[in-house]
């Protein structure tokens, strides 16, 4: 037997306590001092551990109470009281809303699947991602190997060009015709979110957190030089404009290299192409209506990847206007892939996503909707604590000191995020009844999208819906 | 940060609008020195969690409570009130000046004025310096 893909997680606690949802207050007066008070009675031992956190003066009860109510509950004289955290609400935005932020924290800190309680209570459908429901019958009916089946679930996918068809050679060999790609583990590339900071100890964290994940991490070229234990086999170069006149030769270790869409990029392309044969050559140009032109000008030049990318919230870049208005990811993927399907092209590239991608299940969607893999930003910053503060660059100090990750940290909660996804990506395989990621690309049959079915069903009965659209 | 650098904490009621509007743009735009955070109520400010601030390196602290009457927990401004006072005295038995501790129901008139209120709260800490700290603790 082959050896199976494993990804071993750690519990790495927070460096930084994260607010929680709830405030406790703990009221004193009137406190009537029961011989066992309700508060040394909590399961999860809050109050016997309960100090302020010394870096932002938080009481740390709140970030690690569980919200069970006993202590509210229980109090004779009704002297605990819990409320809203005003500091939970101000995580992240309102699309990395602190619900998807304390998910993140949460598996970065135990590798473990975030269980969210008795039933689920929210609405049915919502914006983005949420407008799709994945098909997961076959999880009242389980395949043959039932629930102990998923270790044979393949996460592998092809990055580069695959072979269109074998030549056989008339010496009775065969070679694949132009073929170059190469295997990834893990449908997740590991990337760099757009207006963060960057630092050489949150570099080498992703650097080396690819390569004991065996998966693929970009990393710029002007940080190569402070990386000298950098394994080549797992990095992606990144060059910036002003770095593609440089001579392709001296990067040809590396088994992929990327730049952004810019005019006269193509000669660039055929110039690695010619230098370094067997070197997959990435281009990454952002979501929009000029795209599909240039992806077929790009290909014809010899891009083997096309990496496109949406903004933080998942929405298409360079728009004016309020968000809903704007196309949302799924979408975007989708006019893409099936473009390329119409022309033919679709197996002769290979489509990375990136953007606004949350949450393990965005990975399973942005695959649906015929992404081949994903590249993941701030998802990986939030495993490193970042709070997603709105002005990152202008901000004095980082409330959770970013920049100086500790590299063996940083490594364990990276691996954690990406084991507890790939976790629940093998759930959503093995409940769509599918043995390997490759085969629900563009598997819209195993999805389901609100608006269409909402104007299938509905709107014959009812005309058109009143109020606002979603996105 | 550097060691003589000022660390003058504020928490206010996020019941109080203005307080909260300041934290809507994201940073509340406070210079460097001052570390402001909400809290559910004033009452969230304990007494022992007073001390350990200054324990943790704050030179003073501001505690903003909604006016007499209209608590949404009834009495937690003035719960906060005796506790602040509280704090400010065993403060004070070890050489810390009460000034360096304010407890502040904001009125409806004075909301406005909130950033003026903690600037001007933190250039009388700016006077009084930062708290000396013995090395060796």
């Amino acid at each position: 037997m082959p050896k199976k893909y494993h990804l071993e997680t750690t519990p790495t606690p927070a460096r930084h306590l994260a607010p929680g949802p709830s405030s406790i207050l703990d009221w004193e007066e009137g406190c009537r001092k029961c011989h066992r008070c309700v508060r040394w009675e909590c399961p999860y031992g809050v109050y016997l551990h309960r100090d302020v956190d010394p870096f932002s003066l938080a009481d740390t009860a709140d970030s690690l109470c569980k919200h069970c109510f006993q202590c509210v509950q229980s109090c004779p004289m009704r002297l605990v009281n819990q409320a809203v955290n005003p500091e939970f609400t101000r995580l992240g935005d309102d699309y990395w809303t602190p619900d998807i932020l304390s998910r993140i924290y949460y598996q970065s800190e135990t590798g473990l699947i975030p269980v969210s309680g008795a039933g689920y209570g929210g609405p049915f459908t919502g914006p983005g991602f949420d407008a799709m429901w994945t098909d997961m019958s076959e999880i009242v009916r389980p395949t043959r190997d039932g629930i102990h089946g998923r270790e044979y679930i393949s996460t592998t996918v092809d990055l580069g060009r695959k072979p269109e068809f074998v030549r056989i050679e008339p010496g009775g060999g065969w070679s694949e015709n132009g073929a170059c790609f190469v295997e990834s583990p893990l449908p997740f590339i590991l990337g760099l979110p757009e207006g963060r900071r960057l630092s050489l100890p949150l570099i080498s964290a992703l650097a080396a957190a690819a390569e004991e994940m065996r998966a693929f991490c970009l990393i710029p070229l002007e940080y190569l030089k402070d990386l000298p234990d950098l394994a080549p086999e797992f990095t992606v170069l990144h060059l910036n404009p002003e770095q593609l006149n440089l001579d392709p030769a001296g990067f040809r270790g590396f088994p992929m290299v990327q730049t952004d869409d810019a005019p006269g990029v193509e000669s660039w392309v055929k110039k690695v192409k010619n230098s370094n044969p067997g070197q997959i050559v990435i281009v990454r140009l952002p979501f929009g209506p000029a795209c599909q032109e240039r992806l077929v000008s790009l290909m014809g030049a010899g891009a083997d990847i096309l990496h496109l990318w949406a903004d933080a919230h998942g929405l298409q870049p360079g728009l004016d206007g309020p968000d809903e208005k704007k196309p949302f990811l799924k979408d975007l993927i989708r006019e893409v892939h099936l473009k390329l399907v119409d022309w033919s092209l679709r197996d002769r590239v290979t489509l990375l996503a990136g953007g606004g991608l949350a949450l393990a299940e965005h990975t399973a969607k942005a695959i649906v909707c015929g992404a081949d893999a994903v590249v993941l930003d701030l998802a990986l910053w939030a495993a490193m604590e970042c709070r997603l503060c709105p002005d990152c660059l202008e901000r004095r100090a980082c409330p959770v000191e970013i920049e100086t990750v500790p590299l063996d940290w940083a490594v364990r909660r990276l691996k954690n995020l990406i084991g507890a996804w790939r976790n629940q990506l093998l759930e959503v395989l093995g409940a769509m009844g599918l043995r390997e990621i490759r085969r629900l690309r563009g598997e819209v049959g195993r999805a389901m999208f609100f608006e269409q079915l909402e104007q299938e069903s509905f709107a014959p009965i009812f005309g058109r819906r009143k109020g606002q659209s979603l996105k | 940060m550097s060691e003589n650098s000022l660390k003058i904490v504020v928490r206010g009621c996020h019941n109080l609008a203005a307080y909260r509007r300041l934290f809507d743009r994201g940073d509340p735009g406070l210079p460097p020195e001052i570390e402001a955070g909400l809290v559910p109520c004033s009452s969230k400010v304990d007494a022992p969690h007073i001390i350990k601030f200054f324990e943790h390196g704050a030179d003073a602290l501001l505690v903003l409570a909604c006016p007499p009457g209209v608590c949404h927990l009834v009495d937690g401004n003035d719960r906060a009130e005796r506790r602040v006072a509280w704090a400010a005295r065993r403060l004070a038995e070890i050489g810390i000046e009460p000034e360096r501790v304010r407890f502040l129901k904001v009125e409806a008139d004075q909301e406005e004025k909130i950033d003026e209120i903690i600037k001007e709260f933190s250039q009388t800490i700016l006077e009084l310096g930062p708290i000396p700290r013995n090395s060796r603790h």
